[in-house]
């Protein structure tokens, strides 16, 4: 019963904690997406450059 | 080689998919703060491995100065934008911790003043590389930024000696943290070095690719203008 009062009487704040995760996800998942389109541009320039020697 | 890089991106994926489950089932509740204390578990690796790129950059910038080595430079700037969107993360994370523990989203208190301050060198950093016409060039002066924000890692680090509201060291022989806590924010911090040693990979081969392919085209500017 102590217990479950002790835990009740903790202060959540789930919107702050679940923004914080939120926003530190997005933000690595967003600088990875920009990584991979540089590196698909490259891919293509590569894959261009080749056609033109064949 | 393609073997290796599966192995680089998995391994990121898999450790942050045992550290939430650790964060959030197995890290206890904070008796004070409450939930709002997980945060730290995001907040402490994403600051520390920031640092640390940083301390690298300035480490290595050196060596460019010095040696005009290309990879050395390619590895320099692809540890700095990265720790860009580490102490960023740290930042932004730390205000919203802010937020229901200090009643404020910033204050202008040393430690949080001195990492905007790194914030906006790396900033500065990543322009010079991005606008700088002369490669030579940008290199140089990009090199200069990553030895000063270097310099100002120490100050951000002790800067909690200075009247500093924010909680002090968490690891070390000054820290308070209980074992549980110590030992979800060490795999934690694992768990981020993997991700950032996988972001600065990948970044590093973009950059690589990217001055061979400049080169090649010059050489056959100048092929065609001969």
């Amino acid at each position: 019963m102590s217990i479950f009062l002790l835990q009740s009487d903790l202060p959540t704040n789930l919107g702050y904690l679940a923004a914080a995760y939120f926003v530190a996800w997005a933000a690595l998942f967003g600088y990875l997406i920009l990584i991979a389109r540089k590196r698909r541009a490259i891919e293509n320039t590569l894959e261009n450059i080749k056609n033109e020697n064949e | 080689m393609k073997k290796f890089r599966n192995i680089l991106i998995a391994t990121p994926i898999i450790l942050m998919l045992i550290n939430i489950y650790l964060i959030f089932m197995v890290a206890p509740t904070d008796v004070n703060l409450g939930h709002i204390q997980r945060i730290f578990y995001l907040h402490v690796p994403t600051a520390l491995l920031s640092f640390v790129a940083f301390f690298t950059v300035a480490g290595l910038s050196v060596s460019y100065l010095i040696n005009k080595n290309r990879a050395i430079d390619r590895l320099s700037q692809a540890l700095a934008e990265v720790g860009l969107v580490f102490v960023t993360l740290a930042l932004v994370t730390g205000s919203i911790w802010a937020k229901p523990v200090w009643g404020v989203w910033w204050t202008w208190e040393p430690r949080l003043t001195t990492t905007l301050i790194l914030w906006f060198i790396y900033v500065a950093y990543v322009m010079v590389r991005s606008y700088t016409l002369d490669s030579g060039r940008a290199s140089k002066f990009a090199a200069v930024l990553g030895i000063v924000g270097g310099i100002n890692v120490p100050i951000v680090y002790y800067s909690v000696m200075l009247r500093s509201i924010h909680p002090g060291p968490v690891i070390g022989d000054e820290s308070k943290l209980p074992n549980s806590m110590l030992l979800v924010l060490v795999f934690s911090l694992i768990a981020f070095g993997a991700v950032l040693l996988a972001l600065v990979k990948e970044r590093h081969f973009t950059l690589y690719a990217d001055h061979i392919l400049s080169d090649h085209a010059l050489k056959r500017q100048q092929k065609s203008i001969s």
